[in-house]
């Protein structure tokens, strides 16, 4: 039986949102990561006559996880953008495929209306020679898969 | 006796910078979140999930600040002790001890998430 899924109407997608979301994740991850060198400079500045435990403390805790968790932020911002678009990207084939989809539907009505004010002797006639029904597309149903970003939780300090 | 020494100036000055640049990523995440939650609310056609994330950036914001606090306490303690732009000497104890007493001694963790995903 010809299942062709749902159809009549593209996806609701919501691709300005999910555009202005995508370049919020890229400009927070470019202002993290350009943060990264300031902040170190800063820090180098600040150790310069700084000696003692809480200096090596700020340098080796507080900077240490300062600059890592930004780096990792950061690339996740950038995974959350790429997942975003990979969503859009699919969102954009099921419509591909809908289209297809409402095309040969209405190609296929054409070809009922025409098949309904044939004769006797032209239904005979496509026994032999085929009919000429138009085939439906053969493009699968795409639904979003489950996409997850890789980001290995870090509890330990420092 | 454990003595640590620093420049309260130096010290201060790193304190208002990365207080500075914690404003600038503060206002990215409200833009971040504002467009999340705009996102979520809209879209009927597959899901994307980033609230665990988006908590642990806001964390690491926290963190920083934690940081500044902590390098600007330290700072003042120094500059009580006798001292803005000239060195300073003065028993770990005494740090330890202004620190506890603003409620700033304690340990920076690195922040933890769950992955966000999109399905």
């Amino acid at each position: 039986m010809l299942n062709l899924g749902t159809y009549e109407t593209d996806v609701d997608f919501a691709w300005e949102a999910a555009s202005r979301l995508k370049h919020s994740f890229l400009r927070a991850a470019s202002a993290l990561e350009e943060q990264i060198p300031h902040r170190n400079a800063d820090a180098a500045h600040a150790m310069r006559d700084w000696r003692g435990r809480y200096a090596h403390e700020f340098e080796h805790e507080h900077m240490a996880i300062t600059a890592r968790d930004a780096r990792r932020i950061a690339a996740e911002c950038r995974r959350c953008a790429e997942m975003l678009e990979q969503l859009a990207q699919l969102a954009r084939e099921e419509n591909h495929r809908r289209q297809l989809a409402r095309e040969w539907e209405i190609e296929h009505r054409a070809w009922e209306r025409e098949q309904a004010h044939r004769d006797l002797f032209e239904k005979l006639g496509d026994l032999l020679g085929g009919d000429d029904e138009p085939e439906p597309p053969e493009l699968p149903e795409v639904k979003p898969h489950p996409r997850v970003a890789i980001a290995p939780p870090i509890a330990a300090r420092g | 006796m454990d003595v640590s020494s620093a420049r309260p100036d130096d010290l201060d000055e790193f304190s208002r910078r990365s207080h500075r640049a914690d404003r600038e990523l503060e206002s990215l995440l409200g833009e971040l979140r504002a467009r999340y939650h705009e996102f979520v609310s809209e879209n009927q056609w597959g899901a994307f999930e980033a609230d665990s994330f988006l908590g642990a950036f806001g964390a690491h914001l926290r963190g920083n600040d934690f940081t500044a606090d902590w390098v600007a306490r330290i700072a003042e303690t120094f500059r009580r002790a006798g001292g803005d732009g000239s060195l300073v000497r003065l028993p770990d104890r005494a740090i330890k001890a202004s620190l506890r007493a603003a409620g700033l001694d304690r340990h920076r963790l690195s922040v933890t998430f769950d992955a966000p995903s999109a399905w």
